[in-house]
């Protein structure tokens, strides 16, 4: 080969689109010819310009685009679709997000409580006052009656200081028992400045591991974010690695794992399980990218 | 559940099974589509149309190609459509508004850089980095489409091609002239 054929196939190289045979040609002549060895080597450093342009898109501009078309195709059948509700839902926070303008914002609690039940006639607790009722028990009475027994409880509406302690405890157990996944979620972007407190990081802690809802275990996850590096927390991000059923909260914690000095052979090992049986691609490539970068062995897979 | 199954179930119309396909490839082709398009507002209009269109024609999807390289097919037309619309109007991107209704400063804040792309980052001057982004304005659609299929999703000619419902030799001559002109470009600086 020369250096006007090596030249011409120097790019098709580089892509990996040569057949065997050329390919071991050019290598042949690389290895006598340092200007073709340069022009290899001023390639390479542009491709390595060009990946490095790559955008990643953000999870928050994917749970908006997921909201949209879940709403469309709800609208394109013209059915309500619970399937779509449960799949799209969790990772819808940006809606629910309160925007607060610093720490010293006002916060409101209310409907702490199960279910709100539209207008009974003969409950009322007064003007204004919504009630908040839970169905205890019911039973037929015969003649078509029936009997229906009520929890009614009318829901207050309070205020204070985020770093009032009957405010924070009140969120730290809306973040833990409210059934509105949003309230879970918005309890903990309230929290977060006190997230390297005990009582609320167990809070987030759990709620990594067992809350039901995919948005508010990655709520959780991005809250304990700079906490990563003490041991509870460590311990809870390895077991999302390892066995979180959403692969966006899979793949932001191989992120929070492996970011700054956290590494070590205890995170390389759990990816390296991971890597053997993660089904996501994305999830997966992430993961080959910090092992590679780790110099972990990828003989594993 | 393999793809195909999946695939099936939605064809009866499964909304469950759809979904999840959509999630197996949803970031995929809103990655595409950022980088095409540099907006994540295009971006958005890129991944609803290109999912509702799946949604309306998967009846006629006859597992004659992988899955994949339908979808692919489908965002890189709508994508192309977004770009030669760009060019005839000289339009610059749209202004970005996030989902909570603010305006994006900067692309920056809709993407998430890569762990390994860091280093690279800091070292290449700004530079570089603006002309390698006018570099990839000034290619035609189809160049850029196939150019950055090859650099940003790692995708071999022959995959390209079918997703542009063309050959491996027109793609392959495509990504050279996009090669080139960016050679030209970056000569001073690589
Ligand atoms: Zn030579």
């Amino acid at each position: 080969m020369n250096c006007v054929e090596c030249e011409s196939s120097l790019v098709f190289y580089l892509y990996g689109e040569l057949s065997a045979e050329t390919e071991e040609s050019i290598e042949q002549h690389l290895d006598v010819c340092g200007d073709c060895r340069a022009s290899e080597t001023r390639l390479a450093t542009m491709h390595r310009a060009i990946e490095a342009e790559r955008l990643e898109p953000s999870l928050e501009l994917l749970s908006a685009c997921r909201q949209d078309l879940a709403a469309k195709v709800e609208l394109v059948t013209h059915r309500p679709k619970t399937g779509w509700r449960s799949w799209f839902q969790p990772l819808g926070m940006s809606r629910w997000t309160w925007r607060l303008a610093g720490c010293a914002a006002l916060v409101a609690v209310g409907f702490l409580v199960a279910k709100v039940t539209p207008n009974l006639p003969g409950t009322s607790f007064g003007r204004g006052q919504t009630i908040v009722s839970t169905v205890n028990h019911v039973e037929a009475l015969g003649d078509g009656h029936v009997r229906i027994v009520l929890q009614d409880s009318v829901a207050r509406e309070l205020s204070g200081r985020l770093d009032d302690q009957a405010v924070q405890s009140l969120l730290v157990s809306a973040a833990r028992n409210t059934t509105d996944p949003a309230v879970r979620v918005d309890s903990m972007e309230l929290l977060r400045a006190w997230a390297g407190q005990p009582g609320v990081r167990q809070t987030l802690v759990e709620a990594l591991e067992r809350d039901p809802d995919d948005g508010v275990r990655m709520k959780a996850l991005e809250t304990l974010r700079p906490y990563a590096a003490q041991p509870d927390v460590r311990t809870v991000l390895l077991h999302a690695l390892r066995a979180d059923r959403n692969a966006t909260v899979r793949a932001q914690a191989v992120e929070v794992l492996t970011m700054g000095n956290l590494q070590n052979s205890e995170v390389a090992g759990a990816l390296q399980e991971l890597m053997q049986r993660e089904e996501n691609l994305d999830v997966r490539q992430q993961g080959q990218r910090v092992l590679r970068s780790m110099n972990a062995s990828l003989e594993t897979f | 559940m393999d793809e195909a199954a999946l695939i099936r179930a939605a064809q009866r119309g499964d909304d469950d099974a759809f979904t999840i396909l959509v999630r197996a490839h949803d970031q995929s082709v809103l990655r595409i589509a950022l980088n095409l398009l540099r907006s994540p507002e295009d971006a958005r209009d890129v991944y609803q149309e290109a999912f509702l269109r799946v949604h309306r024609s998967l009846q006629q999807f006859r597992f004659d190609c992988n899955f994949s390289t339908w979808l692919h097919r489908i965002v890189t037309n709508i994508c192309l459509d977004h770009l030669r619309r760009r060019k005839v109007r000289r339009e610059a991107p749209r202004v970005a508004i996030s989902p909570s209704g603010q305006e994006f400063d900067q692309l920056d804040s809709v993407a998430e850089p890569r762990a390994d792309s860091d280093p690279q980052r800091r070292v290449l001057s700004d530079e570089l980095r603006g002309k390698i982004q006018t570099v990839l304005g000034e290619l035609s659609p189809r160049e850029r489409v196939v150019f950055e299929m090859r650099h940003f999703e790692g995708m071999r000619l022959r995959a390209i091609g079918e997703a542009l419902g063309t050959s491996e030799e027109a793609a392959k001559n495509c990504l050279f002239r996009a090669t080139q002109k960016m050679r030209v470009a970056l000569g001073e600086f690589v």
